[in-house]
């Protein structure tokens, strides 16, 4: 590439990028609120008009429909056609009911006109968490409802089939908000089934009749929670020995004849030339068979007490933490987790 | 009188005692029958019930314990003499030198009360005592002497010499922290006169261990 076609390349950047940036930057609705600005109220009814029939490329976004409906029904009032501010006002409170116009920005005759519309109409938004996992049976799906105006609604829940109303949540008034919760079990706590449930919220007119619907999917999936491994079996390392090792010995033969030696002599050894009670012999005599007894049992094996009371412990505790264990399988068992995801809202309004 | 005391002291002092952590302690209550022969110009012979009760608070290798034993003794038959009341107070500082092996020293004070007046002894024994298991877990035999190196009487002249012993068996009863010990013991203390006093019983005692 020589150096005069670089040249142009940049200079057509440099007439280009303006433009593009300009393009991006650019308000849809800035010709339509210059010309309300201008108190031209048929331009910009004409101009809101027109950015909100758009389509394609050009269509508003939600933001833009918004602000484009409120100032079409301010335009429409000053331009003296109630009716028609009223239609663009229902329109935008269908689309958002929670929708309130800045006091600032709008004169008081326009927020009480919007406010007059907005008693009449009965429209609800519903915000559910796209995506909520119910890990414990406590575990509830937060719906947050908001309404236009105070009104009769009904809200429940219809299973797979899409005909078996499978819980009903709420059935009575609704004034700003209300945020009901949904379990997804049953009234004793069992799961639901994975499958397709639908989300209703019925609007209903003073008359009862119902005006309007909004629809959310609600994907279920069960998924089953890890059980705990029981615990390892005791091993014999774990425990202390029962019995003892039988050792032939003839330690207690020489105590016996020690103690039944002292026992005899004893008034001797304390310097009695005579007398001493006879009943010191049977003292003796006692030592000396138990020495011999002793010295026979020595060579079997003989129960430790502490040691068979501690192992008994010891089994006990591991019994009882095998028992927690299964108990608390057996408790994730029959409460799965859930994962509930909610799909896009859609309105219906019935004939 | 001196009985409901006794065994009172001797149920309660250990679970009090117990409730302090690494401190052994043992209690016994004991029944005996006691010869007495007093040979003083002529030799006398008194017989008779003594009841008794003994602690020993154990921390680590060292023990303190006590013991006392009160009861009368009436004389042989054909003696025109009068009965008497023994009543013997000792308490030893011991040391454990081994499991089965201790020595200890302390003061013993022992009274033999008539009414034609009082004999005291006062003295410093110094003793030795050793333990071992005849059967094990089941029966346990014990052999103590003593001597004593300081030995004071307020009668004939003052003492002179006293050792002795105790000797015996303990069965340790199933299930329970209980000991059933019989023993027999003997004691010799003489007079700077010449005389002597022979004191020997042999005893059944219930032992609470709380070790």
């Amino acid at each position: 590439m020589t150096l005069r076609a670089w040249t142009r390349l940049a200079f057509l950047l440099l007439l280009l990028v303006p433009t593009i940036l300009r393009s991006q930057g650019e308000d849809p609705l800035a010709r339509a609120l210059a010309a309300y600005r201008d108190l031209d109220y048929d331009a910009a009814a004409t101009r809101f008009r027109a950015a909100l029939g758009a389509t394609g490329s050009g269509r508003l976004n939600d933001a833009d429909r918004t602000r484009a409906l409120m100032h079409l029904g301010a335009t429409e009032l000053f331009r003296g056609r109630r009716d028609s501010a009223g239609d663009a006002f229902r329109t935008l409170l269908l689309a958002d009911p929670r929708y309130r116009p800045d006091d600032l920005v709008f004169p008081p005759e326009v927020s009480a006109a919007f406010h007059e519309v907005r008693l009449g109409v009965r429209a609800i938004a519903v915000v559910v968490p796209a995506d909520i996992e119910l890990r414990t049976v406590s575990d509830r799906v937060p719906i947050r409802i908001y309404a236009s105006a105070l009104h009769e609604i009904r809200v429940f829940v219809v299973g797979t089939d899409a005909v078996r109303v499978t819980d009903v949540l709420h059935d009575g008034a609704v004034g700003d908000s209300l945020e009901v919760l949904w379990s997804a079990r049953d009234s004793v706590g069992r799961a639901h089934p994975a499958g397709r449930y639908s989300l209703r919220v019925v609007s209903r007119g003073p008359n009862g009749r119902e005006e309007r619907e909004v629809r959310i999917p609600l994907d279920v999936d069960r998924f089953t929670v890890d059980t705990l491994s029981a615990p390892p079996p005791l091993e014999p390392s774990q425990l202390r020995p029962e019995m003892t090792t039988p050792v032939r010995t003839t330690r207690p033969l020489l105590i016996g004849i020690v103690t039944a030696a002292t026992a005899a002599f004893l008034p001797s050894v304390a310097g009695a030339e005579s007398g001493g009670s006879s009943l010191r012999f049977g003292v003796a005599g006692l030592a000396g068979i138990a020495g011999v007894v002793g010295t026979m049992t020595s060579a079997r094996p003989r129960a430790i007490p502490e040691n068979i009371e501690s192992n008994r412990v010891a089994r006990a505790a591991w019994e009882q933490e095998v028992q927690r264990i299964e108990r608390e399988n057996a408790a994730r068992r029959a409460a799965p987790r859930l994962r509930v995801r909610a799909g896009r809202a859609t309105v219906t309004e019935p004939r | 009188m001196m009985v409901r005391p006794l065994l009172l002291a001797a149920l309660v002092l250990p679970t009090i005692l117990a409730a302090q952590s690494r401190i052994g302690l043992d209690a016994s209550i004991d029944v005996s029958t006691t010869t007495l022969i007093r040979q003083v110009s002529t030799e006398r012979t008194f017989t008779g019930p003594v009841i008794g009760g003994a602690a020993l608070i154990g921390l680590g290798r060292f023990e303190l314990d006590g013991r006392y034993q009160q009861g009368s003794l009436t004389p042989e038959a054909g003696l025109t003499t009068d009965p008497e009341d023994l009543v013997d107070l000792s308490v030893h500082l011991n040391y454990r030198i081994r499991p089965w092996v201790r020595v200890g020293a302390g003061p013993r004070l022992r009274a033999f009360i008539a009414p034609a007046g009082t004999v005291r002894w006062t003295r410093v024994e110094v003793r030795t005592r050793m333990e071992g298991s005849v059967i094990p877990g089941m029966i346990a035999a014990h052999a103590e002497l003593w001597f004593a190196p300081m030995v004071e009487t307020n009668v004939q002249g003052g003492g002179s010499s006293a050792r002795g012993g105790n000797v015996g068996l303990s069965l340790r009863l199933p299930r329970a922290p209980l000991d059933l010990r019989l023993s027999y013991g003997a004691d010799r203390a003489e007079y700077a006169s010449g005389g002597s006093e022979f004191l020997d019983e042999i005893s059944i005692a219930i032992v609470l261990r709380r070790q």
